[in-house]
């Protein structure tokens, strides 16, 4: 493999924690100057990828290479790599400046040169003023400004965020989240995010790298991942789905009907796809992608007949979940077409079979 | 309340017992073997003659070298337990290191003994292995009462830095090696300051424990390897040379407490929650 032209490569890694398999032969190539989220739920590994490529911990098998060089057995500090950690891990002992001059100072810079540069960093993420505070008078997203400052001021290549927002309250988060896509379009370095908010990964991310139990399950863009989710666990994590299981009973040109484990049996647009009749299959139905109606059905809709079991207003849209006989389906509905929806009242779940998701057979 | 049974311990132990009797005597005279209520200042000049001066220097060194050994054993293991140690075995780790401390002082000193003597354990061991080239006279020298000391109180050392250690994050170091720092700036740069409180605490600690001994300089140590406090006991109890020994009493009172005020600001209850 040719790994000079990617920011970071990770060839075969596998880690094992005594009986817990943390990465399980995962390999990833990173294309230089992309946002990368790493996004899983807790335990999937992702963090444990991050500390492999920033160095904190040793693979068991497999390499990595930043900028086409081995650094497998590199120490995290011979490594031109920065990390913004999940607790900030600012040194108590010293104030934002010297936190920020840190890594300037161990790599011998001049006295005015790290004056000069911790200001521009600082001046980055907009904590100029606060150069003689100690890391306990700051707020949370104040460390985290300065925490990002101490990182950047070194321009690593490749910037590494071990879930920096989570300790953060949303409204912060949320406004962090376009600032640190904002700097690294400025900057454009590479940066590697974890998280496990899939709002956060969708987002920022240029690319999102899809994690579950030590493998990757998923690379690509968000739309991508949206829109084809590879598996029904990749669809259930990226926004909110319907996952189905069922059998394939009748086979019609470019379309499938398939016997639901939820009591009905759904139409599935199968165009490119080699399905016979008889096999297992695991689709996804996006809850927005749904309709409800009292009795008619518009051009180009199918249905399936249910009853309002429970609806919960959640603001600009309301998710209605629909008893369809033996299982349960969840539509979400915009706020305005929500209106007339009552428990228990008959319904008609209308979908469109091109936007029924067949996963795996 | 708290605050007021120590005081009271104080004041009953140390400071009616320091000014009724102990700086009184160390003006009075000497007349034979009677004490006369003279001021002078005769016992406090004698102090400066050449064989109690050097003790003093003794004193101080063996305090020194007890306290710098104790460091140099204890902070690579109170790091090693607190970073190293999976989180379930820490405490039986910290177990393990001060249980030695809780047993008898006396028995821990004869033990040295039957180890170091000659012909002891440890020539016994060295002989086995073919290795008497070795042998080396250790016991009833300095370098016997150092280690007698080292093995006591450093104990109280491993405390006082381990409970430091226990304020360092793992992301700390992790965070200094991601700048760039290796292995010794980590050390300089991060963990020393972060445990200077430890550090300086336990160094009290030992230096002031080791500076008051004088059991283990006369069981481990040689005739010239003596301390203060081994003079101060041979005026009360050989001697009988009460305002002598008074003199020097006060003089190293004088001294530890001059230590405690310069790092008095290190000295919190704190270091010692485990």
């Amino acid at each position: 493999m040719n790994t000079s032209s990617y920011s970071v490569v990770v060839d075969n890694v596998s880690k094992r924690f005594r009986d817990h398999i943390a990465l399980d032969r995962v390999s990833l190539s990173i294309e230089k100057g992309k946002f990368i989220v790493i996004l899983g739920p807790s335990g999937a590994g992702k963090s444990t990828l991050l500390k492999i490529i920033a160095g904190f911990e040793k693979p068991d098998s497999g390499k990595v290479y930043l900028e086409g060089e081995d650094v497998t057995n590199k120490p995290p500090y011979k490594r031109n790599v920065n990390t913004v950690f999940q607790n900030y891990a600012l040194f108590p002992h010293m104030t934002v400046f010297d936190n920020v001059a840190f890594g300037l100072r161990m790599k011998g810079y001049s006295r005015d040169e790290i004056a000069r540069k911790v200001k521009w960093a600082l001046d980055l993420v907009n904590m100029g003023s606060h150069i003689n505070k100690y890391p306990t008078q700051l707020s949370g997203g104040e460390q985290q400004r300065v925490a990002l400052a101490r990182a950047l001021v070194n321009e690593p290549p490749v910037l590494l965020l071990d879930e920096p927002l989570g300790q953060l309250d949303l409204k912060l988060r949320r406004r962090m989240q376009r600032e640190l896509k904002d700097l690294q379009r400025k900057l454009g370095s590479t940066f590697i995010h974890v998280t496990h908010d899939q709002e956060e990964a969708m987002s920022m991310a240029d690319i999102i790298v899809v994690m579950n139990r030590g493998k990757i399950l998923q690379v690509g863009t968000p739309e991508e991942i949206y829109e084809n989710p590879s598996s029904g666990f990749v669809a259930d994590f990226i926004g909110e789905a319907n996952i189905l299981k069922g059998v394939v009973r009748d086979i019609d040109r470019n379309s499938i009907t398939i016997e639901t484990d939820r009591g009905f049996s759904i139409r599935a647009d199968s165009s490119g796809k080699d399905i016979d009749v008889g096999s297992n299959i695991i689709i996804a139905i996006r809850p927005e992608e749904l309709m409800l109606s009292r009795s008619e059905v518009p051009e180009g809709y199918r249905h399936i007949d249910g009853v309002v079991r429970d609806y919960i207003f959640m603001g600009s849209f309301v998710d209605c979940y629909i008893d369809t006989g033996s299982g349960e389906l969840r539509v979400r509905l915009p706020k305005g077409e929500a209106f007339w929806i009552e428990r228990r009242a008959r319904v008609k779940v209308l979908y469109r079979p091109d936007r029924v998701r067949i996963l795996s057979q | 309340m708290f605050i007021s049974i120590p005081v009271a311990f104080l004041v009953v132990f140390m400071i009616i017992p320091s000014f009724f009797t102990l700086i009184p005597y160390s003006f009075y005279r000497l007349e034979g073997l009677v004490v006369v209520p003279e001021f002078t200042l005769e016992n406090y000049m004698r102090f400066f003659k050449p064989i109690y001066f050097s003790t003093l220097v003794r004193t101080l060194g063996y305090s020194v070298a007890a306290t710098i050994l104790s460091f140099i054993i204890m902070y690579p293991l109170a790091y090693y337990i607190w970073f190293k140690v999976p989180k379930e075995k820490r405490d039986l780790y910290v177990l393990l290191v001060i249980v030695p401390y809780w047993a008898g002082f006396l028995a821990r000193m004869y033990g040295w003994i039957v180890l170091l003597r000659g012909e002891g354990f440890i020539d016994g061991v060295l002989s086995f292995l073919g290795l008497e080239w070795l042998f080396i006279e250790i016991l009833y020298t300095p370098i016997a009462v150092i280690i007698g000391f080292v093995h006591v109180y450093s104990p109280l050392m491993f405390l006082a830095i381990y409970s430091s250690m226990r304020n360092v994050e793992k992301s700390y170091i992790d965070a200094a090696s991601d700048l760039g720092a290796g292995p010794l700036k980590i050390f300089t740069n991060i963990l020393l300051p972060l445990t200077k409180p430890g550090v300086i605490a336990g160094s009290i600690i030992v230096f002031v424990l080791v500076f008051g001994s004088f059991v283990t300089p006369a069981l481990l140590g040689g005739p010239g390897d003596i301390m203060l406090g081994n003079i101060i006991e041979r005026q009360f109890k050989q001697t009988i040379d009460w305002p002598f020994g008074s003199a020097l009493a006060v003089l190293m009172i004088m001294i530890v407490l001059s230590i405690l005020i310069v790092f008095r600001r290190y000295l919190t209850t704190r270091v010692f929650v485990i």
